[in-house]
């Protein structure tokens, strides 16, 4: 798919534009602080906390998102899998092909899945893209399937 | 500062679960049609079934009813998060707006005064909306992530459901802040007596600055 295949093979400040501003200045500085570790940057959006700081919301104990699901995920959409099927149609379809469009699609897909807002994934996702370092498409989706074959097999 | 009319800006924020609707904190209505401002925890980045619950009985200058669960919830999903200023950015189907000013943590000095408006106990299902004053007692920069942010200092003590307060800077109403929890080292959640945290029991407030709601909206 054109659009999937174009997104991933972007350059890193080409990815920035896609989300916000205010997010895309905070993934910037991350990515300073870690020398351009996009994983280590994905961990410090998604464990994001206020230092020293007991929160008064009503749901202190709800599980945290963690980056291999997140992963496990981005891979299934760009992969090809069925259940995000009415989504990847959703962007061919579209006449936005813009790259804030395509990772918008994908964050609000993926986050229904995994119980979060698109708007909160969109940083990560763009991210995980970015640790794709261009790779094809293609490429990347057997990469994944031996990893996971190899990961079985020494079970 | 003027209390009439604030039960028009600030409620509080729910989710609707199978045995009702579990109030998890604080929100306000700003200038933009349609948007309210909260703490990331609040919402725990999560869309589903959240609703603004607006009760229609937490006019300051009534006696407000505790008996009284009664109310309307509005679907509301969450439009922007900043989870480094802990800041989420809510958005409910409907043009409704406030005429905050919103400023930030500059517009304001240590001991200056301030008042903070919102629901304290509502995750126990308390409704009542709640004014407190008190003084800036420090500007901090408190880090996440890294990333070090501008903060106040709030000499007050606050409870769970304050999160997502707005701070109005006394002589002119102007929003300064929101409250975002209470200084705790390492965070809290180690000991809970009768599900309290006696590590929160004390007058520092931890509260950010609103400047960074102004970059998300």
């Amino acid at each position: 798919m054109e659009e999937l295949t174009n997104i991933i093979q972007s350059d890193p400040s080409e990815l920035l534009t896609s989300i916000d501003d205010f997010q895309s200045e905070i993934l910037k500085t991350f990515l300073e602080n870690t020398s351009n570790d996009y994983l280590t940057s994905a961990d410090n959006w998604l464990n994001a906390t206020t230092a020293n700081t007991a929160k008064f919301g009503g749901e202190p104990g709800k599980s945290k998102i963690y980056r291999d699901k997140l992963l496990e995920e981005l891979e299934k959409f760009l992969c090809g899998a069925e259940e995000y099927e009415e989504d990847r149609k959703k962007i061919a379809e579209s006449s936005d092909k813009s790259k804030q469009y395509v990772i918008g699609v994908m964050s609000v897909a993926i986050g229904k899945t995994i119980g979060a807002a698109g708007t909160f994934l969109a940083p990560v996702i763009v991210l995980l893209i970015m640790s794709l370092g261009k790779m094809a498409l293609n490429a990347w989706c057997e990469m994944r399937k031996e990893i996971k074959i190899k990961a079985g097999n020494n079970v | 500062m003027k209390i009439e009319g604030l039960d028009k800006v600030v409620y509080t924020i729910g989710r609707i679960t199978p045995n009702g609707i579990n109030l998890l904190g604080t929100c306000f209505l700003l200038n933009k049609a349609g948007l309210f401002a909260t703490a990331s925890h609040v919402t725990n980045n999560d869309n589903n079934n959240l609703v603004i619950f607006i009760s229609g009985n937490t006019d300051l200058t009534t006696y407000q009813d505790t008996t009284n669960n009664q109310g309307q919830s509005v679907p509301a999903s969450i439009f922007k998060v900043d989870p480094i200023r802990d800041i989420c950015i809510l958005k409910i189907d409907n043009q409704a707006l406030s005429n905050l000013q919103i400023g930030g943590a500059d517009d304001i000095k240590v001991s200056d005064n301030v008042g903070i408006v919102g629901f304290p106990h509502c995750v126990n299902g308390r409704n009542i909306l709640t004014f407190q004053s008190t003084e800036v007692g420090a500007k901090v920069l408190i880090e996440s992530s890294g990333i070090k942010s501008n903060h106040l200092v709030l000499n007050v003590q606050t409870r769970p459901g304050q999160s997502g307060s707005p701070i109005f800077r006394i002589s002119d109403s102007k929003l300064i802040g929101m409250i975002i929890g209470s200084y705790v080292p390492g965070g809290g959640g180690g000991i809970s007596l009768g599900g309290v945290d006696p590590h929160t029991l004390h007058q520092t407030t931890h509260a950010v600055s609103s400047e960074y709601i102004l970059k998300m909206i």
